[in-house]
């Protein structure tokens, strides 16, 4: 049986069979096709709305979540941008490569805030880990790093790699980030490379975000986003034009001011913004990102970073 | 024009001289029509249920005038269209509500217990029983997302412990819990615990360190009719035990519910059992809350849809007891403490009768399809918590590895008044949530959720109108108490409650 058996009455036999990895990738998309593979479940159906009978359409989440769910039993992701490009040599030292394979995230949240230890810092998206396993050498011992993620099968890769390196100040939970398993008013920092251009109500999100954190706590944002003078770069989606497998591939994009705008109705006190330029993803697209800078309060009179 | 389809005339026996003679019928009854759908209850005279028959017989003649009130109130339309459309948003607003209502999921450490009460529904059990380790109980966790997209549920989950006992005071039990109730904080959940109390005084430091708020615990009457049923395994007593941890875990600020556990061998010790909780000081504890509930024979764990149908409608009728509800308003009626104690709505009408709520319509008499989840420590995944530890009533599995039965599940989620042919007709569905036991009616019809079973709906009508018999006399005295007193002494709010409350009266 699998994870959306939609058969009736089933006995206990087939009830305890577990779900392998294989029939995960060979599942029925919410799409209705039955990709072989990760990268065939990434290009399967463009326009996912095709639902089983008798439901509704499938949300954009559930579709990203079924792909990252492929990716991570695949083991290697051909989304975004590779760790190699944003982080150096010896940020990367010691992670496991199956890690490095698995990331996708153009922007660099570790290098745009000075952790320090003893801070708790959440990670909404946080995919394989690889910057749960950064950020927990910064925080140290006495620091806590959480990791949130929709996808089972990459939380239990995240989870290996913090076992592997042996660093007990990481805890992975699955979640969706819209309505975080994070109690409120509970980190200092909120750190997500990528992971909010995969949802269409970015509002939301970040009125989670804003949650999490305490007072005087600030958010650090990769996202993609464009400037206010001209059009959207030619592979960057923008309004209704944007498909669920643009939401997958994390193409959707915004406006400095209307990005701006966002965080600052999601209950932020300020917001600042960098521009990364634009940044060549592994598919061959090129996007212009930049990392937010949302402070929970007004801005701290000597900045984070 | 024609009679609403849910317009439910009720014909209640109230003690002479509660009621102006006019309002009687010819078997001196009085009629309550009531209509879940546009909120109204009412009682009527005898002319005014003629009009209404005449209406539905579809008599031209009749005068506009003599149906004005009716219409005023619900009980007829003009245009079935619209009606239809009034009734559609009801359902449709049940479906947008029980996706954001909160989800409650069940942790069961293990199905391990102390006591040995006589009806319980875990039976054998609870004699011995697998453990929840910590990597069982993480991959618990990680699947609570995973089904509230499922169910297309938003609402925030909540988190109950639940047994077997719960809180047994072991080494193992300790560690568990503490590390169910760690998780359930750190995601911001809140967390509450279903427990026989034995032990709970020794839980209470970490309940609070964990921001538990509620406790249920249960309690079968007086300590001397308690103390023969609800016992540890070597027959010794728990009363006196269950007491102090319900005085300690209130005392320290904790919401302590009571169920009150009522069958024919109890339902009269339930006066003494009032005087005790009133000397207790547990009426008007601001922590504490009794409630009453009924024990069962649950025969109909034990069939599938694969089993013959002879015996399949046997084991689901097992548990009919006929006559402990009526014992038990014939004790009530005679014992208001009782009443103040458990405030008792077995038909749901309490708050509409007593306080002028409006009529609420029912569309699922159980929360388990929609908004249930428990985890077992086999590491499977039941939608009812009566049939954890029956294998054959798992809908999925948390460990090792995740999976759900959602042919299964989805049916049974989507089960309302509505979606069972037998219910959409009868207009009493929405008194009755609609097709009885999801799990009973999918065991005795060979495995379809979108069926009925349920006791007649003459005993629909029966627990409606016995409810209101007893209610009646009540609302009644109240308003006359009112009327009767002096210009002046009532404050505002005083006023506005009686302006609402029922009973409305022509």
């Amino acid at each position: 049986m699998g994870a959306d058996d939609t058969r009736g009455f089933v006995s206990l036999d087939e009830l305890i069979r577990p779900r392998t990895a294989a029939a995960i990738v060979a599942e029925p998309d919410g799409c209705g096709c039955a990709p072989a593979t990760a990268d065939e479940a990434a290009g399967c159906c463009a326009a996912p709305e095709a639902a089983p009978a008798g439901q509704g359409p499938v949300p954009v989440e559930t579709h990203v979540k079924k792909r990252y769910d492929a990716l991570a039993v695949q083991g290697t992701s051909t989304l975004c941008c590779s760790p190699t490009s944003v982080y150096t040599p010896e940020e990367l030292a010691e992670i496991p490569d199956w890690v490095l394979e698995l990331s996708s995230g153009c922007g660099s949240p570790m290098n745009a805030i000075g952790l320090r230890p003893g801070q708790t810092v959440v990670d909404f998206g946080c995919g394989a880990g690889l910057d749960l396993l950064i950020a927990a050498r910064r925080v140290g011992e006495t620091g806590r790093v959480i990791g949130v993620d929709a996808s089972m099968q990459m939380v239990r890769t995240a989870r290996r790699a913090a076992k592997e390196m042996g660093l007990k100040n990481i805890d992975v939970r699955v979640g969706d980030i819209r309505r975080p398993p994070v109690r409120e008013a509970s980190v200092d920092v909120v750190m997500s490379n990528c992971v909010l251009g995969m949802f269409p109500d970015k509002k939301e999100v970040l009125h989670a975000v804003a949650a999490v954190l305490r007072p005087g706590g600030v958010a650090v944002i990769s996202d993609v986003v464009y400037s206010d003078d001209g059009p959207p770069p030619a592979d960057v989606a923008a309004g209704e034009s944007a498909g669920a497998e643009d939401f997958a591939r994390c193409v959707v994009g915004m406006t400095e001011s209307q990005y701006r705008d966002l965080v600052l109705g999601a209950g932020f006190g300020s917001v600042e913004m960098r521009s990364d330029g634009l940044v060549p993803y592994r598919d061959g697209a090129q996007v212009t990102s930049a990392m937010i800078f949302a402070y929970r309060d007004d801005s701290p009179a000597q900045p984070c970073c | 024009m024609l009679v609403s389809p849910n317009t439910v005339t009720f014909s209640v026996e109230l003690p002479e001289g509660t009621l102006d003679p006019a309002y009687l019928d010819e078997s001196g009854k009085v009629s309550v029509l009531a209509n879940a759908v546009s909120g109204s209850m009412d009682i009527v005279t005898p002319a005014e249920v003629a009009v209404l028959e005449r209406v539905r017989a579809g008599d031209p003649a009749v005068d506009r005038e003599a149906v004005a009130g009716l219409l005023e109130r619900g009980y007829v339309c003009t245009d079935p269209v619209e009606e239809e459309a009034r009734y559609r948003a009801i359902v449709d607003g049940y479906f947008q509500a029980i996706q954001e209502a909160p989800f409650q999921f069940m942790f069961i450490p293990s199905f391990v217990c102390n006591l040995a009460c006589p009806y319980c529904f875990e039976g054998e059990l609870t004699t011995k029983s697998p453990r929840m380790d910590e990597e069982m109980i993480e991959a618990a966790f990680d699947t609570i997302p995973e089904i509230q997209d499922r169910h297309q549920n938003s609402g925030p989950p909540y988190i109950t412990l639940f047994g077997g006992e719960p809180l047994l005071d072991t080494p193992y039990h300790r560690g568990a819990v503490e590390q169910i109730l760690r998780g359930s904080y750190d995601r911001g959940y809140p967390v509450t615990a279903i427990t026989n109390g034995v032990a709970l005084d020794a839980y209470v430091p970490m309940l609070l360190e964990y921001g538990c708020e509620e406790v249920q615990v249960s309690l079968d009457g007086t300590p001397r009719t308690h103390d023969t049923r609800r016992v540890f395994r070597n027959g010794k007593p728990t009363f006196e035990l269950i007491e102090r941890s319900i005085d300690v875990a209130a005392d320290a600020g904790i919401r302590v519910l009571i169920r009150v556990l009522i069958d024919d061998d109890s339902v009269d010790d339930m006066p003494r059992f009032a005087e005790f909780a009133q000397a207790k000081g547990w009426l008007d504890h601001p922590k504490i809350r009794l409630f009453n509930g009924f024990t069962k024979a649950t025969t109909f764990l034990y069939v599938t849809p694969d089993h013959p149908e002879e015996k399949r409608k046997r084991m689901v009728r097992g548990d009919v007891k006929a006559g402990l509800q009526e014992a038990f308003w014939r004790m009530v009626q005679q014992n208001p403490l009782v009443d103040r104690m458990l405030q008792p709505d077995l038909a749901r009408i309490r708050s509409a009768v007593l306080e002028g709520d409006r009529l609420r319509p029912n569309l699922q008499g159980c929360s388990a399809g929609t908004s249930v989840v428990a985890f077992d420590p086999n590491g499977k995944i039941y939608g009812c918590p009566e049939t954890v530890g029956r294998p054959q009533h798992a809908c999925g599995t948390f460990y090792p590895e995740f999976s759900y039965a959602a042919g299964y599940r989805d049916p049974w989620r989507h089960r309302h008044v509505d979606t069972v042919p037998m219910c959409r007709d009868c207009n009493v569905k929405l008194f009755c949530g609609g097709g009885g036991c999801p799990i009973k009616a999918w065991a005795a019809n060979g495995g379809d959720f979108n069926t009925c079973y349920c006791p007649k709906v003459s005993s629909i009508t029966t627990r409606v109108e016995t409810q209101l018999a007893y209610l009646l006399p009540m609302a009644l005295r109240r308003q006359q108490e009112h009327a009767n007193r002096p210009e002046g002494e009532e404050g505002t709010w005083e006023q506005m409650t009686r302006v609402g409350s029922f009973p409305w009266m022509s």
